[in-house]
């Protein structure tokens, strides 16, 4: 992976392990258009620094993006932020408790 | 490559199956919900039923087409709200379906992949499989499940495909296809000249037009073989447009002005006789007496009607569908979908990467399903 300067992480918290494994799962699949200017590393955490419910691990998203300008990261994050709002949209509206 | 399956390795499905699907291609996006019977001893699959079939259409200004980015916005903006229509109109809950299956191409990337990942994310939350499905191949197959046409052939027309297809030995080949754009596409953009709205959609409202064309002014006819070519006959017509919106009018032989009526009229005259001959030539090749109209243009009357008269001169049929089948939809993704699953077809997460285009990707090419003829059609044993 090649080393860019301008970085940023984003932790996004789900309420259930499974939702944050699904975020990761429906995210992952699709390769980066410019692999070479903007790297997406995703993965769930089990470990919550300063949370309210610590004993509720493995339900955060962290994202790690770098990228060989402002201007890029700022297009590849948008476009991992608007992906996940698919995802947290359906796990809101669609995830019916299974009878 | 998946192994071709004989007739006795069809599985036997002794149960009703129900599919979702999602379609986002382009600037359609639709949800519908499909079920199936199980296949009778030795006769026919009783007719499928349709549960649900809801679109939202993204529409332009006049003037403006689609583009991907905006196109993908409208797609995730209103995903969620039609499966949860589609699901309250079918009565059905997430636990009476068997797979999710969504359009993985081709067509418009940003839109597909936004769709797709609504699509994983169902399938997971759901615990259903995930089934990816050609978007030409849920046209087909919608065709000929509506129509009941068994073996026709196949000309396919919308915004971002022409082709004249014909099945033989579990593929649909492509016997003529547009050397350069879309039939759709010409349209569209002839629209686009003329400032006429996209409401609906611009090629209705070219057909509406044309209805009161009386002069037929001569345009490039562009037949190569059995393919087509469009892109001489734009260039050509938007001239022609552009001198009479600048001043310049031009007359029909009767000395009349040639009015945009008359350009659409000739437009549609033009192109539409261009995609009778190549049909007609595929059909003499088959030896087939159908012809099956299907995808967005497939719902204009005159080209219906055109067709129809080539039809009967062989003693063949026209079948065509009306807009809720023709124009993209989701209940047609369901089907085809539907139609792969109960042969074993699933997608891998992995594997669920959507492709714009129709060339082979380096990736996964020994199970590539980007051309209409590169799918497997496991599901026919005829």
């Amino acid at each position: 992976m090649t080393t860019h300067d301008h970085h940023l992480t984003l932790t996004i918290p789900f309420s259930t392990p499974r939702q944050a494994q699904i975020a990761y799962n429906a995210i992952s699949p699709d390769p980066q258009l410019k692999p070479d200017q903007f790297t997406q590393m995703l993965s769930v955490s089990d470990t919550i620094a300063s949370c309210d419910e610590p004993n509720n691990p493995g339900r955060i998203l962290v994202a790690e993006f770098e990228a060989e300008s402002e201007r890029v990261l700022r297009v590849g994050v948008n476009g991992f932020l608007e992906s996940l709002g698919v995802v947290v949209g359906c796990l809101k509206d669609l995830d019916y408790p299974s009878s | 490559m998946q192994e071709m399956p004989s007739k006795q390795e069809l599985p036997a499905i002794d149960r009703p199956t129900v599919a979702l699907g999602l379609e986002g291609s382009a600037n359609k996006l639709g949800v519908g919900i499909i079920r199936h019977f199980p296949r009778r001893k030795a006769g026919p699959r009783p007719p499928a039923e349709i549960l649900a079939n809801i679109r939202h259409t993204y529409i332009t200004p006049p003037g403006e087409g689609f583009l991907p980015r905006d196109t993908a916005k409208h797609h995730r903006t209103f995903v969620v709200k039609l499966v949860k229509d589609a699901l309250k109109t079918s009565g059905l809950t997430p636990d009476d379906i068997d797979c999710v299956c969504f359009t993985q191409g081709p067509g418009m990337g940003a839109p597909l992949q936004s769709v797709a990942i609504a699509a994983r994310t169902i399938s997971m939350m759901w615990d259903k499989p995930l089934v990816g499905v050609n978007h030409c191949v849920g046209h087909i197959e919608m065709g000929r499940e509506i129509t009941g046409a068994n073996n026709p052939v196949v000309l396919y027309v919308s915004g971002g495909n022409t082709q004249v297809i014909a099945y033989s030995h579990q593929r649909y080949r492509i016997f003529g296809e547009t050397l350069d754009m879309a039939v759709g596409n010409c349209l569209d953009r002839f629209a686009r000249t003329l400032q006429i709205p996209n409401d609906p959609s611009p090629g209705y409202n070219i057909e509406l037009l044309a209805k009161k064309g009386k002069h037929y002014v001569e345009l490039p006819y562009t037949v190569k073989g059995m393919d087509v070519s469009m892109s001489g006959i734009l260039a050509y017509i938007d001239g022609v447009a552009n001198d009479i919106f600048s001043g310049n009018p031009r007359y029909a032989e009767d000395g009349e002005i040639i009015t945009k009526e008359d350009l659409c009229f000739s437009l549609q005259e033009t192109i539409f006789a261009m995609l009778v001959e190549i049909t007609e030539r595929a059909m003499a090749h088959v030896g087939s007496q159908q012809v099956l109209i299907v995808g967005g243009v497939g719902c204009n009357q005159r080209l219906q009607d055109m067709m129809a008269v080539m039809a009967r001169d062989r003693a063949g049929a026209v079948y065509a569908t009306d807009e809720r089948f023709c124009i993209d939809n989701g209940i047609m993704i369901a089907h085809a979908g539907l139609l792969a699953y109960e042969t074993g077809f699933r997608t891998n997460l992995e594997d669920s990467v959507c492709t714009q285009r129709f060339s082979l990707p380096v990736r996964h090419q020994a199970d590539c399903q980007d051309r209409t003829d590169e799918v497997l059609i496991a599901w026919r044993d005829d």
